[in-house]
């Protein structure tokens, strides 16, 4: 096992990385797919020193002295969203504030963990997971199973392809370009815009509070249709679906075309509409 | 990024490369790319007559090896390479600024895409509910109306009704006679379609976890068609 102390700005190159697991605080962070050996730059680096590990198994691991014990940073995200202050101490983020640039090859987990960094995560196409509390999440052309979980900060994606999982308290999510052979996304209060090719077998799952969500299909989807609101208000430009309406509860059903992919949403106050692209 | 490259450098590069290892022209290429992400890909037109001149300058040899050829740094090239070892740190520096702005590109790229259509989205979703309460006012006008021609209709159906009655005792008995098939089709097709997709997805769940080779692929099918028949032969 090899390691770095980085204080200072600083670039370091690995050979035979297997998987990469980031733990930072605040600042910057883009995580990038390439082919070549992996590469880790340091182009700014707060009081506190980063601690590099390249294990023997080839897991490379950014992160801090004492955040090194395994999910402490999840404990730290569920206290947060249990609405109780974390350690004020630990989470200085003048003496935490990172800008950091990886490069990985494409087919290896990522797995990362911010406060308030942000985080940019291109080209993936294995296993990428991201945490944050308040720092918003960039993910482009990222495939195989995806997930990102945020507290307060937004994720905006594009190009996303395979099994996606997204879940926020009050941070929006958006899809451009998605393409989920199985999407979930769970909110409480943030806004869901998705603009998706649904899959033959696509499945997707919107859960949301009080964010409304907006959902756009191809004009020649094929799919079965099941939207709930308890007090939103569902409209959608497909034909053919049925409304109803009954105390309490009004609804969106119905198949459009054939297929087995099926969406299906479910809000308590938030509205919910589901647009029809236009033709190809 | 074709500043990077400028006065020689793609030369020193090359020799680089070359010092780490051995590598054929493809191989260099391919690094190339790799390094800046796909965003610089040298074509092999100007990769391959480089090496050749290199060559010639007696910077690098070749051996060929299953077919291809194989450069090699010699000590001239090292000797080269060691000279100006300011210049490739410098080089690197500017290598590794370009990456930096790559995902810089990457993020605001990204956003602008979501900006748009996010706004592109919202607008249209505005559309619709706007058109939706619209009708709704229309619809609230007309309903004076429509109660009069209701009351109208009421009439003319009240007759209609008396004049039908005995004809639809002799359907219902017809009805009757033939069974009731296509009832509740409908239902049925939407809870066999959500039935399939949580198949899908079960299924889904419990492969990702593992590597779906060629053998579970064979099983699957098997296992499919086999699901399929005894539902088809139940439908007939």
């Amino acid at each position: 096992m090899r390691q770095w102390s980085v204080e200072k700005p600083e670039r370091l190159t690995f050979d035979e990385v297997s998987r990469l697991n980031v733990r930072v605080v605040a600042g910057r962070l883009a995580v990038l797919a390439g082919d070549g050996p992996a590469t880790l730059e340091v182009t700014e680096v707060g009081d506190a020193p980063l601690l590099i590990t390249h294990d023997d198994d080839g897991v490379l691991t950014v992160t801090y002295r004492d955040l090194t014990r395994d999910g402490i940073l999840d404990g730290l995200m569920s206290r947060v969203r249990d609405g109780l202050a974390g350690d004020p101490q630990a989470l200085r983020a003048s003496d935490r504030r990172v800008t950091l640039t990886l490069t990985v090859p494409a087919d290896r987990p990522v797995n990362v963990g911010t406060v308030s960094a942000s985080a940019v995560i291109s080209g993936f196409r294995d296993r990428t997971s991201i945490k944050s509390v308040s720092g918003d999440i960039v993910l482009d052309g990222v495939s195989g199973e995806i997930s990102a979980d945020t507290v307060s900060g937004d994720t905006e994606s594009r190009g996303l392809v395979g099994d996606l999982s997204f879940k926020s308290l009050s941070g929006d999510l958006t899809v451009a370009q998605g393409k989920p052979r199985r999407l979930s996304a769970t909110t409480v209060s943030g806004r869901i815009t998705a603009d998706l090719e649904l899959p033959p077998t696509g499945h997707v799952t919107m859960n949301s509070v009080s964010g409304d969500i907006v959902v756009r299909l191809p004009h020649a989807v094929e799919t079965d249709v099941k939207i709930r609101s308890t007090t939103g208000r569902i409209e959608t430009t497909f034909t053919g679906l049925d409304h109803s309406a009954q105390a309490g509860m009004s609804a969106l059903t119905g198949r459009i075309g054939g297929g087995m992919a099926s969406l299906s949403a479910h809000t308590v106050s938030a509205d919910v509409t589901l647009l029809k692209g236009g033709r190809a | 990024m074709s500043p990077v490259f400028g006065h020689g450098r793609l030369r020193l590069y090359l020799l680089k490369l070359l010092e780490e290892s051995p590598r054929h022209g493809y191989e260099v290429i391919r690094l190339l790319q790799d390094r800046f992400l796909g965003v610089y890909s040298p074509s092999p037109g100007t990769i391959y007559p480089r090496l050749a001149r290199l060559e010639e300058e007696g910077l690098v040899t070749h051996e060929v090896v299953d077919g291809k050829k194989v450069f090699t740094i010699s000590d001239r090239g090292r000797a080269e390479l060691n000279a100006r070892l300011d210049e490739l740190a410098e080089l690197e520096e500017e290598i590794s600024d370009s990456v930096r702005d790559i995902a810089r590109e990457v993020k605001e790229d990204v956003r602008e895409t979501v900006k748009s259509l996010r706004e592109e989205l919202t607008q249209m979703a505005r559309d619709v509910r706007q058109g939706t309460r619209h009708e709704e006012r229309q619809a609230r006008n007309d309903h004076r109306e429509a109660w009069r021609e209701q009351k109208d209709e009421w009439k003319r159906q009240k007759s209609e009704w008396k004049r039908q009655s005995g004809e639809w005792k002799d359907d219902w008995k017809r009805i009757w006679a033939s069974g009731f098939t296509g009832e509740g089709s409908s239902a049925g097709d939407d809870r066999l379609g959500q039935m399939l997709a949580e198949f899908v997805e079960e299924v889904r769940r419990d492969a990702a976890g593992s590597r779906v080779g060629e053998e579970t692929l064979a099983t699957a099918q098997d296992a499919l068609y086999d699901a399929a028949r005894r539902i088809r032969d139940t439908l007939r």
